[in-house]
């Protein structure tokens, strides 16, 4: 993949595509299936990472937190 | 992202800890615990490591508050903070099994379920979940921090730069080589 291809697909991935390379890659993928497959795989990963489950603190994060803490902030 | 309202509440919450406020502080704590505990452990990659990483953060938040910026924000410093305490806790382990799934990671995945999706479409859900994640975990730290804050925490890259004290273009290229070697690792489920 040529490098320009793939700083259009790179500004795609970071949504930073303007009209005209939007246009561009647009017409690119209309001729090359590789290109398709590619930004698919990609897409389906960044669902999947966006997709991945937050963590969830303990119940009793915050009080052990605050009980952990000094008697004051340095400087307060 | 917050809307003003929000964000002028949270000003005001950092200002009454500045002061001394202790509730000011746990209400703060309460706030963003999730994100830095998430944060912490989709880097260390260990779930116990990364509770310990996050209380560790918010320790050092308090004590150093009084060099809080009131321009900055106070999601992006605590990032910050989590990110550094995250480095020392790689540091100590270093030579020791890193970044490994722990089986509660792999319990929690199996919450992005969707009740509205077909049992295979949970199925091939869980399947990307668990590939990404274990994907995630063999990434160099330098590659998965950056991908983990640009893609799972949706920091913009000037964001991730007051986070990570890196320069964009460095972090645009640890990104790239985080996607190529994600997406890669996924492939093989998308063609199935």
């Amino acid at each position: 993949m040529s490098e320009q291809v793939e700083t259009l697909v790179q500004r795609f991935l970071d949504g930073e595509l303007t009209r005209s390379e939007r246009q561009t890659l647009l017409r690119l993928l209309g001729s090359r299936p590789d290109l398709r497959q590619r930004l698919l795989d990609d897409e389906q990963m960044l669902d999947a990472a966006s997709s991945l489950p937050r963590a969830t603190p303990a119940a009793d994060f915050v009080a052990k937190t605050m009980a952990a803490l000094p008697e004051q902030a340095n400087g307060s | 992202m917050r809307s003003d309202g929000a964000a002028s509440d949270e000003a005001a919450l950092v200002a009454r800890a500045q002061r001394g406020d202790r509730d000011a502080f746990a209400a703060l704590i309460g706030r963003h615990a999730s994100a830095v505990l998430t944060v912490a452990w989709r880097i260390v990659g260990d779930r116990a490591l990364a509770e310990d990483a996050a209380q560790e953060t918010f320790l050092a938040a308090f004590r150093g508050l009084s060099r809080f910026r009131a321009d900055a924000r106070f999601s992006t410093w605590l990032y910050r903070i989590a990110v550094n305490k995250c480095h020392d806790l790689l540091r100590s382990r270093a030579g020791e099994r890193q970044g490994v799934v722990d089986d509660e990671g792999g319990d929690a995945l199996a919450e992005i379920a969707d009740a509205s999706k077909t049992p295979e479409d949970q199925l091939l859900d869980r399947q990307r979940a668990t590939q990404i994640d274990d994907a995630l975990a063999r990434l160099a730290p330098v590659y998965r921090e950056a991908f983990v804050l640009r893609h799972v925490e949706g920091l913009s890259y000037e964001e991730m730069s007051d986070v990570l004290g890196i320069e964009g273009g460095t972090l645009r290229m640890r990104v790239y080589k985080a996607r190529q070697a994600l997406s890669r690792a996924l492939a093989g489920l998308a063609a199935r």
